[in-house]
């Protein structure tokens, strides 16, 4: 409750996700399984998910009974998302940011400074969008990008919104619903450690072993 | 106590730091019983967010306030609290307006036009992290949530009082 919850459900309030939407989420971590079951419970008549990680797309399956797509599986995620949704979707929650798969060119311009990170899940977020739909970067970007679809988003109309979550105001709201069992926040935790094993557990969750989705320490 | 450091890219060690100490009246200082990793730690761990060898990492935690700085009212000693990663002063106009992210006061790097943000590295107020036995929360009338004020509970036994501490302990994974 100190970010993934208040985060995820600031993301899909500031989208402006309402009743009868269609919703992509790009990331299946904790704050994009998260913003699947917010957009839920917003109102949502399709959420979508988009990883590259099987556990975790399956886990997003299994929590959230949404659509999900392995975007390994296909040359073009975005485009395909666009003719499975007639046009694209009402909203697009990147829950990625710029430590999302990365093209060689990236890799490169990351290391020269050049590139703040990359534009993967931008890529395929502004290519399921619907005209005059709106995309809401949540997982972090930092620095400067190049290859920035700009004109893309302008001739179509995108509404694009980001930031980090404003948490504190949220946290009454979220706990109150928690507490009358409107969702359960622990369905996103794989892992609970001492903290002597900090290491380890970072390790895992980077490199997405043992089905790591999150990790709560203690100390 | 022990704390979760950084030491270099991918290279996190637990290691035993000076703890916290009251800075400011109005700073709290909370026992960690539960601190979680956050995808937006790896930033620092990969070194995409530099940062200083020995860092103490972390933006979610949950605990005990175990201290409270002369003008602290909002919580007490025994309090079961939530922090924010948001450092946020509770009275600028950011705060004022639901947009605390974005506090005016907390990020003290001229360098940088953002609010602060806990165990969040030099670029967003050098606050060290809650993955860590002891953490000072700045701002202690405005940060904290209190999930169970021992104050307000009847029994003081965390088992029967109205608001029901056993499920809400339960919920979050807490040893009462």
């Amino acid at each position: 409750m100190s970010d993934v919850l208040p985060t995820a459900y600031w993301s899909v309030e500031h989208a402006g996700v309402k009743k009868g939407d269609t919703v992509a989420v790009l990331g299946c971590g904790p704050v994009g399984l998260m913003a699947q079951k917010f957009a839920w419970m917003k109102g949502a008549k399709r959420v979508i998910a988009i990883d590259h990680v099987p556990y975790r797309l399956n886990h997003a399956v299994k929590m959230n009974k949404v659509e999900a797509f392995n975007f390994d599986d296909y040359d073009n995620m975005g485009a395909h998302i666009k003719e499975l949704t007639h046009g694209g979707v009402d909203i697009v929650i990147d829950c990625v940011g710029m430590d999302g798969k990365k093209n060689v060119a990236e890799k490169v311009g990351q290391k020269l400074k050049m590139q703040g990170g990359t534009l993967s899940a931008i890529e395929i977020g502004h290519q399921a969008v619907r005209k005059f739909g709106t995309i809401q970067l949540t997982g972090v970007y930092g620095s400067l990008y190049n290859m920035f679809p700009l004109g893309n988003m302008f001739e179509r109309n995108i509404t694009l919104k980001m930031g980090q979550a404003p948490v504190i105001h949220y946290m009454p709201t979220l706990f109150d619903k928690i507490t009358k069992g409107e969702f359960d926040p622990t369905e996103i935790i794989s892992h609970v450690v001492p903290i002597e094993e900090a290491a380890a557990a970072y390790h895992h969750f980077y490199e997405h072993e043992d089905e790591c989705i999150k990790v709560i320490l203690k100390p | 106590m022990k704390a979760v450091t950084y030491q270099g890219v991918k290279d996190i060690q637990v290691k035993n730091v000076e703890a916290p100490k009251i800075e400011k009246p109005d700073d709290i200082i909370i026992k960690v019983t539960s601190t979680a990793i956050c995808g937006s730690d790896l930033h620092i761990y990969l070194g995409a967010l530099p940062t200083h060898k020995d860092y103490v990492i972390g933006h979610e935690p949950m605990g005990i306030v175990v201290e409270t700085g002369p003008n602290v009212t909002k919580v007490k000693k025994g309090d079961r609290v939530v922090i924010p990663f948001n450092v946020s002063c509770g009275h600028c106009f950011y705060c004022e307006h639901e947009m605390e992210s974005q506090c005016d006061n907390s990020n003290p790097n001229p360098h940088v036009d953002t609010g602060g943000y806990l165990g969040f590295t030099e670029r967003y107020g050098e606050y060290p992290g809650g993955q860590a036995e002891y953490l000072r929360v700045p701002y202690g009338n405005f940060a904290p949530f209190v999930i169970l004020s021992l104050a307000n509970c009847r029994t003081r036994h965390f088992c029967s009082c109205p608001m029901c501490c056993r499920r809400r302990i339960g919920a979050w994974n807490m040893q009462a």
